[in-house]
Parts: structure tokens; C-alpha cells; sequence
């Protein structure tokens, strides 16, 4: 079991305790490349018979650690996983292995599995409506689900060979034949190449692994500006629109925002249809001639680059911002409708939870836009002052 | 998915291990995508509040005939509270799995499920399928093996007011209703076992409550100057052995050693007595659930002394959650898992010497001490808990397709 660690805190014993529980399998060894914790992660994971590979926080990418980790490793299976996570039972790495080791045929023989995600007790909306989606798209939100080369369109290749390092695991050989690759979204790549050589791999929903996040605004506008690069770098026909104006993006976001700080989900009213009925009155908002305030969603390195962006900025401005209004309004509409399938009548709770995924929307939105702004430049004509929004963005995720 | 959990009382009224179980469960459900409703009863011909939201779960409550005590155990039937049930499933969209907590004054609900062929599972958090006095202990004191077909309850748990033939009437009634469950479920393989020995042929499931293993961190070194201190955490009755403990304790007076006993007390009598026990008997009153790690991070040993079989005890798993060891009754789960894993000592429940002699057996050997501490289980987490449960609805979900 190969796990990266930084700052792991304390919940990290429980994992360690969990993995060394499982039963079933002749034996399970541990490493743990940590990349410079200051909490004792790494003396922890020492403590409970772990192999620990230390690394500068420097040098972390997801792929290196984790090759790291797969070259200290001596097992005959690799399982990634990560240091928040943890297994649904005793018999889980067993459950997961089974396919590998002793397929009950031929057609369930697969070349490496993932297990998907049960969410934790401190998930949040947005992260539950998020997963909803993305396994119904993959076709693992209730079955497990096999993978292989289809078709060579992006969204055939995204839902065919995911891979998970929430837990992923996958032969020794096999993985040492193929390692990760790229600074991010390394299991997504690491499954597209296998299915594209006619290996087959599976999402596992029987076997599930806990783990889910909370994160602050600022997060999901970091992570989905992340995201749309990765997208748009790894498959060529992945379409993106044309993006020009930091101005529109910001002026869009900004009036939007203001919209939502006027907005208090009223008290009974059913969940999904109140999120719905925002995202009309989202729709209807004219935001053509919006001020671009230099909204950052609490990630602070954004506001002086902002401050500094949107007036430099002369591209028009007016299909930007409307363009950031319909992605917005798109977006929720799905949160609508896991809203209106899970929830009730709001009360007090529900509708803190309901404005932390509206204002988490729209900063991946956001965040979405800028990405865009950004690739839709080429290299050699992209301002320094873009390359500069880059590096913020990508630091810490 | 849509699931209902059908629950004997839930908050803001009664706020106990089932109802909160409960809350856990349903918020689980709904961040696993599927909806989630609680359907409870309440005494009276209608609720003040029919409806309402509990942190965003919907709770309906339908009202009981007042004060028959009979009828909330089982022993026959409350027609009207039928009908409610009724109206109630007839208003709402259908409910793709149901969830029975609890079927204590809601045989009714349970009944229409089995009559409509709605699939649910029951959960088996004690023994009122079997006992009508829920603790399998005649009123005499003596443990009860179990009912015997009604035999056992006509012969040593009469109820003056319960016809000669009721009670073989409610041990058919209630384990039918469980025969056509379509699962189920007991929190401890020692409630599981007192089940199938009385219904036999039952599958009978065992899903253990979960802890909340995000609120506990790694056991954090014992402070040097620390007396070595016994906890008792949980309501302190004489049910829950906390007279007897207590007693032990005084009487084994290990030296250097404390007893704190942490929780609700209701009994003015028995708080008078164990404060009259001693300087090194503390009795400090309730504690926040939030707080609780920190309560027992100021433990060393814990005590269970039960004087009634404990179904589960949560106050154990969350002890070992803590890295605690236990000293706890010869009766009921919390035997059976100290015995499994080694993790402390059994004692004879009512037996105050057997106390007195434990406590001074765990306050001379701190080896054994430690060696306890070293097998202490892995508790269930809470999230285990329940995706068990959601694999179970899946189940419940396929098998209402199919129909």
C-alpha cells in the first residue's frame, strides 16, 4: 500500500490501523512517502512498522511520490490510496483484489481496479452532488463497472478508463510497465494509457472506500482552474470556449456574487427547487455592463493580481460575463437536481449547507473561466501577468 | 433512492442512542444521494407538529392512543394508528427501502410494511422482538434465555392486564413480522445469537454501531502525575451497575487509585450513596457528546458494570476508540467482546467483592494492564456503519423493483 503524506494530523493512525487490519491476503506491507510533514506523520507511520521514504516538499509532484513509493514497495500488488481515506471494512483489499487475483471468469478479469468513494460524516453538498454526477457518468454510481477502449473521444476515454488513487489498485508488473506520468490527475492518465493498449479496468462500488472533502471556496476555484488545464492538455477534442476577458469573468463573478450575498434560502421551502429558482433568477441577471470587483473567494493572492488585471484588460467584456452567468446557471441547475432528489424542506441547517455549495459553485466557475482565459492563449503571445495567475493557481493543489 | 426510517420517538423530544443512530443513518443516506424521511409516533390523537425537519431530515410524526401500554408492546392492536400509518405511505411518493429502528409502539407501521410488501429491515439494537420487557430479565432479576414461544413470559413476566394467551399471541406476531423482513440486522453477535436461539431458522445480520473515530486521535501519553483512575461513563443507575461499582471500588480502595463516574444521574437516593463512598469516588454529573473523547482520554481503565445484558454499549467501543481497556459484567455484549479480544476482565455483574476484587487486580498489574490495552479491537467507524446499511438498501431497493 503506497500512500503520500503531508501534515496527515491525527486521523492519519486511524488509516494506518485500518490498512494493517485487513484480513484475507498473505500479508500487507505499507510505505509511506511523505514529503515533509511537520506534525509527525512520517515518525507515526515509522512507529507502526511502515517503510518511509521522506522526500522535500519541493520535489512532491502526484506521480513522482507515488513512483516513489511503488519503487520502495515489494509486494506483487500496488494499492494507492491517500492519507484521508479510509477502508469500509476488514475484508475490503481482499474484496478489491479478488478480481485480480482469482476472477470468477474471464470476463471479469481486469488489468487494475479503483474502489469508489463513500462519503464521510463531514463531507460537504457540493463534493456529495459532485460524486453523484461523476459516477453516473462513469457507470459505477450503483454497479461495478468495467472499462476498455471504446472510442477515442475524450469523453469515452474519461468515462472508460478512470482510475482512482483514492484507491487504485494494480499488479506490481503491471504498474512498473506503465508508471505515472504528469504533474496531476496521474490516475486518469495511468488508465487511459492502459485502456488504450487493450487493458481492461474496473470502478468497484461493492467495495467502497470512505472519503470525501470539505473545502473552502478557495479551493474549488484553485482545483477546477486545474482541472479544465489538465482537461484541455491531455485530450486534444476537448472543446473550450473562447474566454478573452479577465474583466467579463470577474465582472460576471462579482455581480453574481452579490446576488447570492442578497440570497437566504427561505425556511421550508423545498431544497432543490429553491436552488433551482436561484439559478433562473442567476440566468436573468444583466451583467453585461457589471464592475469587476476583484472578488477571490478567500484565496488572498488573487485580489492584488485582480486589482491589477482588470483594468489592463481591453478586451470586450460584455459575452465573458454572460458566459460566466449561463456556466454558473448551468452548474447549479445540476446542484438543483441533486438537491430536489435528496432533500426535503430546507431548515436553518440545510440552508447553510445549501449557500456554502452555491458560493463553492460559483468560485469552480470561476475558476473554470480563468482556465480558459488562459489556454485560449498561446504560449508565445500569453502576458506574463497570465503566467503569473498560473503558478498561483497551481501552488498547493 | 428513497428509504424511511421507522423509529418509536426521535428529537428535538427524546434525544437517546437509537434517535441519534437514527439521524446518523438518514444523513448518511442523503449524502449517498438518496432520500431520506423519518417517520416516528408520538402520544395523542394528532401531533402538535406533524412535520418538521431535523438538520435537514424530514420527520413525520403520526399519534398513539394515549397512555396503553399494552398496545406501545406489542400486545394487540391499534387500529387507528393503522389507518395512520396507511395515510401517511398513501401521501408520500413510494419509499424504495424502509429501515425499522425501532418497532416499539409502531408494530402497526411494521405490519402495513409486511401487508403492502413494502421490503424493510429491522434493526435489533435490543430484545423487544422477544421480550416485552426488552432486557430479557424476568422481574424476579433472573437473565431470561429467551421467551420460549410465550411460555417463559406467561410463566415468569405476567402483566396483569395481558390475557393468559397474549403472550404466545405477541411472540407470533412480532418474529412473523421479522420472518418477513427482508433483512435482518443486530448491532452485536451476542443479540444476534439470543434471537436465532428463539426464532429459530432467522438470518440474522450483525452490523455493529459505529464509532466516530474522526472525534479520537492517537492515544496521547497518560500524564506521569496522574492518579490511576477507573471511569464510568453513561447514566448512573443501579441498572447500569453504578451502585456496585461504586460499592467495589470503596471496598478494594486501591491505593493512589480514583473512580470517576461521569453522566446523567436521576436517582437522588443512589447519588447520595456514592457520594458518601469517598474522596476517590468522584460523581461529576452529564457530559457533552462532543466531549467525550476528552473524557476518556482522562481514563485508564473503564467500567462497564451493567446489571442488565448490554445489547451493544457504544461507551465500550468508543473506551477502546480512547485505548482503553476494560473491566466490565459478566452479562450481555460487552462479556462476550472483552472475552473475544482479551482486552480486560469479565466480573460477576451483581458480585460487589468480585468488584472490589477486579479493581484491585487491575490497579497491582499494570503488565496484564498494558497487554489489555495492546488488544484492544479496531472500533467500527460510524461511515462502516453505514455503508453496510446502504448495501442493505440496495438490496431492499431490488427486491421493491422487482415487485
Amino acid at each position: 500500500m503506497i500512500i503520500p503524506t503531508y501534515n496527515a494530523g491525527s486521523e492519519f493512525y486511524w488509516l494506518l490501523r485500518k490498512l494493517k487490519a485487513q484480513k484475507g491476503l498473505k500479508g500487507v506491507e505499507v510505505v509511506v512517502v511523505d514529503s515533509g510533514s511537520s506534525d509527525g506523520t512520517d515518525t507515526l507511520a515509522e512507529k507502526h512498522g511502515c517503510t518511509v521514504v521522506r522526500i522535500p516538499n519541493s520535489e512532491f509532484s502526484h506521480s513522482h511520490a507515488r513512483n516513489l513509493g511503488a519503487d520502495a514497495a515489494s509486494g506483487d500488488l500496488y494499492l494507492f490510496t491517500v492519507q484521508d481515506a479510509y477502508p469500509a471494512s476488514d475484508t475490503w483489499l481482499y474484496t478489491l483484489a479478488r478480481p485480480l487475483l482469482r476472477p470468477a471468469s474471464e470476463d471479469e478479469r481486469v488489468s487494475a481496479l479503483s474502489a469508489t468513494e463513500f462519503p464521510r460524516r463531514d463531507s460537504e453538498l457540493l463534493y456529495n452532488a459532485g460524486v453523484d454526477t461523476h459516477y453516473s457518468f462513469l457507470g459505477c454510481r450503483h454497479n461495478d463497472r468495467l472499462g476498455r477502449m471504446v472510442e477515442r473521444d475524450h469523453m469515452s476515454l474519461r468515462s472508460q478508463g478512470q482510475l482512482s488513487d483514492v484507491a487504485c489498485l494494480i499488479p506490481a508488473e503491471t504498474f512498473q510497465s506503465y508508471r505515472y506520468e504528469g504533474r496531476y490527475a496521474e490516475d486518469l492518465i495511468l488508465g487511459v494509457r492502459m485502456i488504450r493498449e487493450g487493458h481492461r479496468l474496473a470502478m468497484v462500488s461493492s467495495a467502497k472506500i470512505i472519503h470525501s472533502h470539505n473545502r473552502p471556496a478557495r479551493y474549488h476555484l484553485k482545483r477546477t482552474f486545474v482541472d479544465v488545464l489538465f482537461l484541455l492538455d491531455v485530450f486534444p477534442d476537448f472543446s473550450m470556449p473562447v474566454v478573452e476577458s479577465v474583466r467579463g469573468i470577474v465582472g460576471g463573478a462579482s455581480a453574481l456574487h452579490a446576488l447570492f450575498q442578497a440570497w437566504t434560502p427561505p425556511t421550508g421551502a423545498p431544497a432543490g427547487e429553491t436552488i433551482a429558482e436561484f439559478a433562473r433568477r442567476a440566468r436573468r441577471l444583466a451583467v453585461d455592463d457589471a464592475p469587476a470587483q476583484p472578488i477571490h473567494f478567500g484565496f488572498e493572492p488573487l485580489g492584488p493580481w485582480l486589482a491589477e488585471a482588470i483594468p489592463a484588460d481591453t478586451h470586450a467584456s460584455r459575452w465573458d460575463a454572460e458566459l460566466m452567468r449561463n456556466m454558473f446557471a448551468d452548474r447549479l441547475e445540476g446542484l438543483a437536481a441533486f438537491a430536489g432528489r435528496v432533500y426535503g424542506p430546507i431548515d436553518d441547517h440545510l440552508a447553510v449547507e445549501m449557500r456554502h455549495a452555491v458560493e463553492k459553485t460559483l468560485a469552480s466557475t470561476m475558476g473554470a473561466l480563468l482556465a480558459y482565459a488562459y489556454a485560449g492563449q498561446s504560449d508565445a503571445r500569453r502576458p506574463e501577468r497570465m503566467k503569473a495567475l498560473y503558478d498561483m493557481m497551481l501552488a498547493g493543489v | 433512492m428513497r428509504i424511511l426510517y421507522v423509529v418509536h420517538q426521535f428529537f428535538p423530544e427524546f434525544s437517546g442512542g437509537t434517535e441519534q443512530v437514527t439521524l446518523n443513518h438518514a444523513k448518511a443516506a442523503q449524502r449517498d444521494g438518496a432520500y431520506a424521511e423519518v417517520l416516528t409516533v408520538t402520544v395523542g390523537e394528532a401531533p402538535k407538529v406533524p412535520a418538521y425537519t431535523v438538520d435537514g431530515v424530514p420527520v413525520h410524526v403520526i399519534g398513539q392512543a394515549v397512555g396503553d401500554a399494552l398496545l406501545q408492546l406489542g400486545y394487540g392492536e391499534e387500529a387507528a394508528l393503522k389507518r395512520r400509518v396507511e395515510r401517511y405511505l398513501d401521501s408520500r411518493p413510494p419509499f424504495d427501502a424502509v429501515h425499522v429502528m425501532h418497532a416499539f409502539r409502531l408494530v402497526e407501521a411494521v405490519e402495513v410494511l409486511a401487508e403492502r410488501r413494502i421490503p424493510y429491515a429491522v434493526t435489533l439494537t435490543d430484545f423487544f422482538s422477544i421480550c416485552h420487557r426488552i432486557n430479557l430479565i424476568r422481574v424476579n432479576g433472573d437473565l431470561c434465555a429467551g421467551p420460549e414461544g410465550g411460555a417463559a413470559c406467561a410463566a415468569f413476566c405476567t402483566i396483569p392486564e395481558a390475557a393468559p394467551e397474549a403472550y404466545a399471541a405477541r411472540y407470533e406476531r412480532l418474529t412473523g413480522l421479522l420472518r418477513q423482513a427482508s433483512a435482518v440486522v443486530a448491532v452485536s453477535e451476542y443479540v444476534a445469537g439470543r434471537i436465532r436461539d428463539q426464532v429459530p431458522g432467522l438470518k440474522v445480520l450483525v452490523v455493529g454501531n459505529g464509532v466516530d473515530l474522526l472525534r479520537f486521535g492517537p492515544p496521547k501519553k497518560r500524564p506521569a502525575d496522574r492518579p490511576l483512575t477507573f471511569g464510568y461513563l453513561g447514566t448512573v443507575s443501579e441498572a447500569k451497575g453504578a451502585g456496585v461499582l461504586a460499592e467495589g471500588f470503596a471496598r478494594a480502595a486501591p491505593e493512589g487509585a480514583v473512580l470517576r463516574i461521569v453522566g446523567p444521574c436521576y436517582d437522588d437516593a443512589l447519588a447520595a450513596r456514592l457520594r458518601g463512598l469517598g474522596p476517590s469516588i468522584s460523581l461529576e454529573g452529564p457530559v457533552k457528546a462532543d466531549d467525550v473523547p476528552d473524557v476518556l482520554a482522562g481514563f485508564d481503565i473503564l467500567c462497564v458494570p451493567s446489571q442488565v445484558p448490554e445489547a451493544f454499549s457504544l461507551s465500550l467501543h468508543e473506551g477502546f476508540a480512547a485505548g482503553l481497556p476494560a473491566l466490565v459484567s459478566d452479562i450481555g455484549n460487552v462479556a462476550a467482546v472483552v472475552a473475544k479480544h482479551r482486552c480486560g476482565r469479565t466480573v460477576k455483574a451483581t458480585s460487589v467483592e468480585a468488584w472490589a476484587e477486579a479493581i484491585t487486580f487491575a490497579a497491582s498489574k499494570p503488565k496484564t494492564v498494558a497487554n489489555w490495552r495492546k488488544a484492544l479491537p479496531l472500533p467500527l467507524r460510524s461511515e462502516e456503519e453505514a455503508f453496510f446499511y446502504s448495501q442493505i438498501y440496495r438490496g431492499l431497493a431490488r427486491l421493491r423493483a422487482a415487485a
